[in-house]
């Protein structure tokens, strides 16, 4: 009886430092991942630095997933078949172009969004900010 | 001209992935619906987690 008492009367404690403890590291964790975002935007394509700050990036991710996923973030009850067929078509179109344009060999001509990309991306700003993006997109995949 | 029409369909697919699904009572899925769903299974998760990373490689590393 005492003991039932008890578990009534305990505050929702786990709730409450659950969500602080996430706000508290959301703000340090953006800061470094802006940091190392801006490093890895720096390094030159084609090198083991670079190869080794992506992959290294990309294993630490894989990991998570594995063996410390996040909570989810449930998804949706159903997709209505209009909607898929919508992006269907839009990321068929998107890749035929894509294709096309490679097999075309990948000019000015006929760019693909690589060759499109490549003077954006010379910047160590901008590549930064890209980098940034890549790492966002992947700690939203993780979540999903 | 072939020029052009590229850079035309890439700006609409773009424009297209973020308007899809923004609008009320749209039948459209977002593109955070979209992936929801796509991560359900597990081969899913998998297939999306590596094609993320090959974006990261193809664009920054090689």
């Amino acid at each position: 009886m005492t003991h039932d008492t008890t578990r009534a009367e305990r505050p929702p404690t786990a709730v409450v430092v659950t969500s602080t403890s996430t706000l508290s590291w959301r703000w340090p964790l953006i800061a470094v991942t802006l940091v190392y975002s801006f490093i890895v935007g720096g390094l030159r394509t084609f090198t083991p630095a670079s190869n080794v700050a992506i992959f290294g990036t990309g294993a630490i991710f894989l990991a998570i997933a594995l063996f410390r996923p996040p909570k989810r973030v449930p998804p949706p009850r159903s997709l209505e078949r209009r909607g898929i067929m919508a992006w269907t078509i839009m990321l068929g179109v998107f890749s035929v172009q894509e294709i096309a344009n490679d097999l075309l060999g990948s000019s000015y001509a006929h760019p693909t969004l690589s060759i499109l990309m490549t003077p954006i991306l010379d910047h160590q700003l901008f590549r930064a900010v890209a980098v940034f993006v890549w790492i966002a997109v992947g700690v939203e995949l993780l979540r999903r | 001209m072939t020029r052009i029409l590229t850079l035309v369909i890439y700006a609409v697919a773009a424009a297209l992935a973020i308007a899809f699904g923004r609008r009320e009572r749209s039948q459209v899925p977002t593109v955070e619906e979209l992936l929801g769903k796509v991560m359900v299974t597990r081969t899913g998760r998998a297939c999306s987690l590596l094609f993320w990373l090959w974006v990261g490689w193809h664009f920054f590393a090689r």
